[in-house]
């Protein structure tokens, strides 16, 4: 007979029960900076783990449909332990949460990582939307370590390489990412339709797509 | 270079005088568990000059509870002083610093407990996941710990007197 999943339980969750979840059971091992709404996620009254959404470090992001900064955020942070539920659950429950919390935010954007093995399947299982093809950026690897260059920025207020490598790590250099894949949930009917618009124009490789993506200020 | 094991009286063995691994009364009484349950299985490694021990302390101390006569060890001739003390550290450090795999732990203990292994013989506890992970309780928080993402807070810059969205955390909305 199969067992019965444990009972999952998600609620707000505080700094501290988030920060912890981000720093063992994220890849980043890094708290995002800006405004946040944080979800804890319990199995059987266990904590196990966070599912964060913020601004997002680019606020161009929400240009890409073509709305304001306070009605698109970002998914930053999914950071769970060993768990039985699915992600797609888990963070289906939170978007509702979400929806209700903040109801001015009509869509939201997240990433899946290819350098950490994600193609963005949890994405596509709860009916999210791929835009664009692989969105790259450039990296620094910092003591051994992948940290984008805006980190590094806010970190020692400046990205300059020559300055870096005089005043803190001189075997620092610039990394070519593998790229990530961009993904859209939209929540309202406007948002739907834009990002409709969006995967249509890709199915027809338009290059008016293009130009949305690389020139977020333009018009869609 | 060929590395043959032998059977020494414990009363043979000089422990190292410098080693700076300690070993608690639980931690040898597990080793000697697992000597009793598995076998002494991993000789230990002493200087053939003088059978000063280089690594397997905690082995030796093991030993000594389960009153054996005889221990396997391996006599090392190859090494420098100055290569055994670097060894002596080492061999504890490594250990220190590789990770589990906590899914595949979990599985594994799992296969054993339906085999109705003793797990306190793997040197886990059965409640591992809950207890021995170090995992603070964390409680619910509530609304006044989250940022309302969809309503904006225009600063104004003190110095150009432009205006800006902010991002932050910390500013009320």
């Amino acid at each position: 007979m199969k067992a019965s999943k444990p009972k999952l339980w998600i609620d707000w969750a505080t700094h501290e029960a988030a920060k912890y979840a981000v720093m063992n059971w994220h890849y980043s091992k890094t708290m995002p900076k800006s405004k946040l709404v944080k979800f804890g996620v319990w199995e059987n009254d266990i904590f196990i783990g966070a599912v964060i959404y913020g601004l997002g470090a680019n606020c161009n992001l929400s240009k890409i449909i073509g709305m304001e900064s306070n009605q698109v955020c970002e998914l930053v942070r999914v950071a769970l332990n060993k768990h039985e539920h699915a992600v797609t659950k888990i963070i289906a429950i939170t978007i509702n949460k979400l929806k209700i919390f903040c109801p001015g935010i009509e869509a939201i954007i997240s990433y899946a990582d290819r350098d950490q093995g994600h193609e963005g399947v949890i994405y596509q299982a709860g009916n999210w939307q791929k835009i664009g093809g692989l969105v790259t950026d450039e990296h620094y690897l910092l003591f051994g370590k992948k940290i984008h260059p805006k980190t590094v920025g806010d970190r020692y207020g400046t990205r300059s390489i020559p300055w870096i490598k005089k005043n803190v790590d001189p075997n620092i250099k610039k990394i070519k990412t593998k790229g990530k894949y961009r993904y859209i949930y939209p929540i309202s009917k406007r948002a739907k339709h834009r990002v409709d618009v969006l995967c249509d124009q890709q199915r027809k490789g338009s290059s008016s797509l293009t130009r949305t993506l690389q020139n977020p200020k333009t018009k869609t | 270079m060929t590395i043959t094991i032998e059977h020494l009286p414990l009363g043979d063995l000089i422990p190292y005088i410098g080693n700076a691994r300690k070993h608690n009364d639980q931690n040898v009484s597990a080793i000697a568990s697992s000597i009793a349950e598995y076998g002494f299985n991993d000789p230990i490694a002493i200087n053939e000059r003088d059978n000063v021990v280089i690594e397997g302390h905690g082995r030796l101390l093991a030993a000594k509870k389960l009153r054996l006569e005889t221990v396997p060890v391996i006599k090392l001739g190859h090494l420098s002083e100055a290569q055994i003390k670097g060894y002596t550290l080492i061999h504890n450090r490594l250990a220190e610093k590789s990770e589990w795999d906590n899914d595949i732990l979990a599985n594994e203990l799992e296969k054993l407990n339906e085999m109705d292994f003793n797990i306190d013989l793997t040197g886990f506890d059965s409640d591992y996941f809950e207890k021995d992970l170090d995992q603070p309780s964390f409680g619910a928080g509530n609304e006044n710990d989250q940022g309302k993402l969809d309503s904006i807070k225009i600063l104004e810059c003190p110095k150009c007197g432009g205006h800006f969205e902010s991002k932050q955390a910390k500013i009320v909305d």
